[in-house]
């Protein structure tokens, strides 16, 4: 099959599969779906992969689409070795959380819409890695937007779910604004919106104000860099990425962590020949410093899940900060270890909470190590590719963007060494919220808080829901026995998905070299690699140690204050608190956001005022006044006109009347009155 | 080519009109199916005009043309009204969407049962004036029908409107009315100055032609005249020229409507009955619109140009200041009606650019919302007319209970919100490309313009937040009301979803038809 066909049947099987999905509402079917799913995106990998395998090259197809103006915008998909990968890597992770929702969510009422919305999310994410111009990556990026609101909101009966999608879509609206003047900029600059065209056309030279070309481009790349803000979960757009965690674990290891949230990073891998020197700066220094305050978040959250999204923001901020570096290939060869190594963590604690019945908190948790065996071991190796321990994925990877890092900071001018020694930093932080997160959830605890929760549900829930508790401790003898196969059958699915997504952490799917990325597809694809510094691993290796020892005790001793309900100390409370909330940023902006749409200072106030004091009161007012001037005219017509025309007739009335009396036939009286008039007459005439 | 196809869209509903004025009421249940056959017959002549429109011309297609009158003007002029049709780029598809939403009204019209055969009657007679607008190419019988829309809306209001109909629907004429007046001044003035050179040769006579084409054509202008280029008048200091476009502006702004002069709308909105609003928002404004790409555009282009800022500047505060006082509404049909304002703030930020990418997207804004202003009214009918109430806060967790008709006000909130795919998306997106690109307006417009997307989010997430998510509850007595969509809403709101979905994925459908005659005017 050609690649134009092969890239057609990827998009319409999972648009078709959405409409199929959306209309089995209420039907028998509604329990098919997700196997019906499970086909759709297995065709969808190997159709890809025989794309993969035989390597077309960049090929460029070209619909008609926008015939508006003098340059027609055209449809295009553009394959290229970045549409190749991540083609694929959106398809398998796609195909994973795909096998494991048909567990998880198959006793949730609405799971032909929850098929529905991840067959459209896949699609609009394939649309979005396909697009061939800025106007179409734009009409995508929005769309993976709208999915993650549908799926973040999911369960829409739930208030703080719906808060979420809200603030999700808006916080992305926000950005998406900044992208969008950021795409008129660059079409101002360079006419075109096709990406193959802006690595070899030069910019019309213009100037704007006191900008001349090249600080434009460095602006329209910050502005597109404001749609990767939101998008990836940059600082300082970050907040809606943690709150996203109300959707259901699958969609938020699908879209929240593996594929969506690194759009922005592709974007700038696609734009990567416009980021100029400054721009690039900014990009990288926002990332490292995402990475870092993103660490310290995760480093103090309780819930699992959340500990997990500031990962994922910390994580997108090495990914950014590579691509401001222009180090393309290490940041896409981070993007795909990172993509398998955290969807199998967030399936992993999806198993787990499923498991703890919707327990999310990880003080509540712990022992887990002897009661999901399996799940701890993938979790563990997910966890080590997070941390980029030596024989994972993610050393690769983490040891490429670091080193580029460390060369990007050395060889320039002193202040971007802030870069290296931030993202540094973050591994530290990295490690030691990993431990964390792992001590808390697997290890033994004296009096282990699961058969606490098991049994207080237990107890809550209904006869009818069998306690998970109930079938672990049946044993295998008698009456039990059909149920505990049925268990091991069900568990089945979370377990090999997680291992599977564990194993593709490992190295080998990456290079044959465990210790070494030069020998990765991403390297030889995109290039890179100038140099290694031989003491970075030691460095890492160092820092890492440390803070294994360091966050192990630290752990315990948290627990131990948990338990005892004791109190940290002061400052570390006033910093745990601060880390907890996002160092109030999120704070400021519902705050921002309430201020200006509600409340005393509120800007609607005096658009309510003008709208009816001022504009509506006016034309209010105009039409008494005309009411007021007819009226006017009617007591001038009354009292003037009319009452001068009766006043004369009255008046000619009473002449008459007056007149009428001297004519009573008295014949002296009239010719006295002739003589008079005789003698005036003559008089006159004399005079004149 | 005198086919006599573009009088049959006047006079069929004329006849239909008729039909229902001379049966008498025991025949009462024929009247709104007169009334849908007539729509349909129309839908079936537009989709005819447009298989056979020629999409590479620029000028009038399907020309029918006879004498009207001819008012002798003393023994050295004559005044020349013609009864000439004709359709082109810039009227194709509004005629398209006048058919399509007069439909949907017809439709949503069956649920009316008060007064039926004066109803059916206006709304054909609406019909016929509607059509007779977009298809005059005389400026005379453009003005006619023009003021002649006016009279059967305000009894449709007037009489089948809400508790305070009265009030609104003479806010409504006194309004578009005092808009005409401008308008007539100018086209007095547009006429006086304009000469038929043909027929001024043949009669011997000086002849003063309404005819658009005639006045659009620089080379007739009298020398003398109020609007001559090469001796220009002043009226109050501003030339001649200026006076009559900012006169215009006003005019049509009023129709369209624009800040500051948009106050009827939400008004006339909230007052008239659904089909109404529907016709109100998904045509009448667009009248507005056209009448200024029309008039101004076609025969003052020198002056338009002077004014674009202006006319940016106009669009921007009604997209923000629109959508500002959307946000602050509870009555859900007053905040669809102020969504109407912020969005025909775009068609006039659009045609501000005065180039190919802001016209053709104004346009398609203009075909756009009058899709999903269509939609939205129609939504928030589906609510008033089960429950009487068109509170936002009085309902909450309607997905629950009402899924179909959750899945069709998603289409039109995320529609008009402007999610790609859906047809809002395309119409925002040209007419803010096409300001930023264009020489005639600094970037801060277009730039703040952007802002109008982000606001627009805000207000149509709230409400479908408020409304449709939650658990279900609602006070008691409308429990039993709320039911989900019947079989005719789900055709008119599904049709219109369709309609949506294919104009904003596959834009084409009515750029080619639009683009060669928008290209024309940019000459």
């Amino acid at each position: 099959m050609n690649p134009e066909s092969l890239v057609f049947f990827n998009l319409q099987i999972y648009l078709l599969g959405f409409i199929f999905f959306l209309s089995l509402n209420n039907t028998v079917f509604v329990k098919t779906t997700g196997a019906i799913s499970l086909v759709i995106s297995t065709l969808g990998v190997i159709v890809t992969s025989s794309l993969l395998v035989n390597n077309p090259g960049t090929v460029i197809l070209t619909y008609d689409w926008l015939p508006v103006g003098d340059e027609p915008v055209h449809f295009i998909l553009l394959i290229n070795a970045q549409t190749r990968f991540m083609l694929f890597l959106v398809q398998v992770i796609a195909c994973f959380v795909n096998l494991f929702s048909m567990k998880y969510m198959s006793d949730d009422p609405g799971v032909n819409r929850f098929f529905a919305y991840l067959n459209l999310f896949v699609f609009s994410m394939l649309g979005l890695v396909l697009a061939g111009n800025l106007l179409q990556l734009y009409f995508f990026w929005e769309l993976v937007g709208f999915c993650s609101y549908l799926l973040i909101g999911f369960w829409y009966a739930k208030k703080t779910a719906n808060a979420a999608a809200i603030k999700a879509f808006l916080v992305n609206r926000i950005g998406d604004a900044f992208f969008l003047a950021g795409i008129f900029l660059l079409y101002y600059l360079y006419g075109t919106f096709r990406f193959d065209d802006y690595a070899h056309l030069s910019v019309i030279e213009r100037n704007y104000i006191y900008l001349d070309a090249g600080q434009l481009q460095t602006l329209a790349v910050g502005l597109l860099f404001g749609g990767v803000m939101a998008k990836s979960a940059q600082l300082p757009l970050q907040v809606w990425l943690p709150d996203a965690m109300e959707g259901p674990t699958p969609a938020s290891a699908l879209i929240h962590a593996a594929t969506m949230v690194v759009a922005g990073v592709f974007l700038l891998g696609r734009i990567s020949p416009l980021i100029t020197a400054d721009a690039g700066l900014f990009i990288s220094i926002t990332g490292a410093l995402t990475s870092v305050i993103a660490g310290f978040s995760a480093l103090y959250q309780y819930d699992l899940k959340k500990v997990l999204a500031f990962s994922t923001v910390s994580q997108l901020g090495f990914m950014v900060a590579g691509m401001g570096m222009g180090e393309m290939a290490s940041s896409l060869f981070h993007l795909t270890t990172h993509a398998f190594f955290k969807a199998g963590l967030f399936l992993c604690a999806g198993a787990i909470i499923s498991y703890l019945h919707h327990e999310q908190d990880m003080r509540k948790m712990g022992d887990l190590i002897r009661k999901m065996p399996t799940v701890f071991a993938a979790f563990l190796i997910c966890s080590g590719a997070l941390i980029g321990l030596p024989l994972s994925g993610g050393y690769l990877s983490k040891e490429s963007i670091l080193n580029a890092a460390w060369i990007y900071g050395l060889r320039s001018a002193d202040y971007k060494l802030v870069v290296p020694v931030l993202l540094t930093l973050a591994s530290f932080l990295t490690t030691c919220y990993v431990v964390r997160m792992v001590v808390m959830v697997f290890f033994q605890r004296e009096d282990s808080p699961v058969e606490i929760i098991l049994d207080t549900t237990k107890k809550t829930v209904d006869g009818a829901l069998k306690s998970i508790k109930g079938l672990l401790t049946a044993d295998n003898k008698g009456s039990g026995e059909d149920r505990i196969i049925q268990f091991i059958r069900n568990l089945g699915v979370f377990d090999t998905v997680t291992l599977g997504l564990a194993f593709c952490s490992l190295w080998f799917f990456y290079s044959s070299n465990p210790l070494h990325p030069e020998d990765t597809w991403f390297f030889r694809e995109f290039g890179g690699i100038h140099e290694m510094y031989d003491w970075l691993p030691w460095l890492v290796g160092f820092l890492i140690l440390s803070a294994l020892l360091i966050s192990y005790n630290s752990t315990l001793e948290e627990i131990r204050r948990y338990y005892f309900k004791q109190p940290e100390g002061r400052w570390q409370r006033w910093f745990s608190r601060l880390a907890l909330r996002q160092f109030y940023m999120d704070n400021l902006y519902e705050r921002l956001y309430r201020k200006v749409f509600t409340g005393r200072w509120s800007i609607l106030k005096p658009v309510s005022y003008i709208e009816t004091a001022w504009i509506d009161a006016a034309v209010v007012k105009l039409g008494k006044s005309s009411l007021y001037l007819a009226k006017m005219a009617g007591t001038l017509e009354k009292e003037v006109v009319d009452a001068s025309v009766m006043g004369f007739f009255a008046g000619i009335k009473s002449l008459g009347n007056k007149i009428r009396k001297w004519g009573n036939g008295n014949i002296q009286l009239y010719l006295t009155g002739l003589i008079i008039a005789l003698a005036a007459m003559v008089f006159i005439l004399i005079i004149l | 080519m005198e086919s006599g196809i573009l009088s049959s869209l006047i006079l069929l509903p004329l006849l239909g009109s008729l039909l229902i004025v001379i049966l008498p009421k025991a025949y009462k249940v024929f009247y709104k199916w007169i009334c849908l056959i007539t729509q349909i017959l129309l839908l079936i002549n537009v989709t005819t005009i447009l298989g056979l429109f020629d999409r590479t011309k620029s000028e009038y297609q399907f020309i029918e043309h006879s004498e009207w009158f001819r008012l002798s003007l003393g023994s050295k002029s004559i005044l020349s009204i013609d009864y000439i049709l004709g359709v082109d780029g810039l009227s194709i598809s509004l005629v398209l969407l006048s058919s399509i939403v007069f439909l949907v009204a017809a439709v949503s019209s069956f649920k009316i049962t008060y007064r039926e055969k004066t109803y059916f009657s206006l709304f054909l007679l609406l019909t016929a004036s509607v059509f007779g607008c977009f298809l005059a190419v005389d400026f005379f019988l453009f003005f006619v029908f023009f003021e002649f829309m006016l009279l059967p809306m305000y009894f449709l209001i007037g009489i089948w409107g809400g508790e305070n109909r009265a009030f609104a629907s003479l806010k409504f004429f006194i309004y578009t009315f005092s808009g005409s007046v401008l308008i007539l001044v100018v086209m007095i003035c547009m006429v006086i100055s304009n000469q038929d050179e043909f027929f001024t040769s043949e009669y011997a006579r000086l002849v003063y032609s309404f005819d658009f084409r005639t006045l659009k054509d620089s080379t007739n202008l009298i020398d003398s005249s109020i609007l001559s280029i090469k001796n220009p008048v002043t009226i109050f200091g501003l030339p001649a020229r200026d006076v009559m476009f900012l006169l215009l502006l006003v005019g049509f702004g009023i129709k369209m409507p624009v800040v500051p002069f948009h106050t009827w709308l939400p008004d006339a909105h909230v007052e008239a009955p659904t089909p109404i609003s529907v016709v109100l928002a998904g045509i009448l404004l667009k009248i507005g619109g056209y009448g200024i790409l029309r008039v101004a555009y076609e025969i003052l282009p020198d002056a338009t140009v002077k004014y674009a800022v202006l006319i940016g500047a106009l669009g921007l505060v009604s997209i923000i200041y629109g959508a500002l006082n959307a946000l602050n509404q509870t009555d859900l049909k007053k905040m669809i009606a102020y969504s109407s304002v912020s969005h025909m703030g775009f068609v006039f930020l659009g045609i501000s650019a005065f180039n190919s990418i802001g016209f053709n997207g104004a346009m398609f804004q203009m075909f756009s919302h009058g899709i999903l202003s269509s939609m939205l009214f129609l939504v928030a009918g589906v609510i008033y007319e089960r429950t009487h109430n068109r509170n936002i806060d009085a309902f909450q967790g309607l997905a629950k209970k009402m899924p179909v008709y959750t899945l069709l006000v998603a289409v039109a909130f995320f529609g008009s919100l402007g999610l790609p795919s859906l047809s809002g998306f395309i119409g925002e997106f040209l007419t803010l490309h096409g300001a930023f690109q264009s020489d005639h307006l600094p970037k801060l417009i277009p730039v703040l313009g952007i802002l109008g997307i982000v606001l627009s989010a805000i207000y149509f997430l709230r409400t479908f937040q408020r409304m449709f998510f939650g658990e279900f509850h609602t006070r008691d007595e409308y429990r039993m009301l709320l039911k989900d969509l019947s079989k005719t809403e789900i055709f008119m709101l599904g049709s219109l979803a369709v309609l949506t979905i294919l104009t904003g994925v596959w834009p084409s459908l009515i750029f080619r038809y639009i683009n060669s005659g928008l290209t024309e005017i940019l000459k």
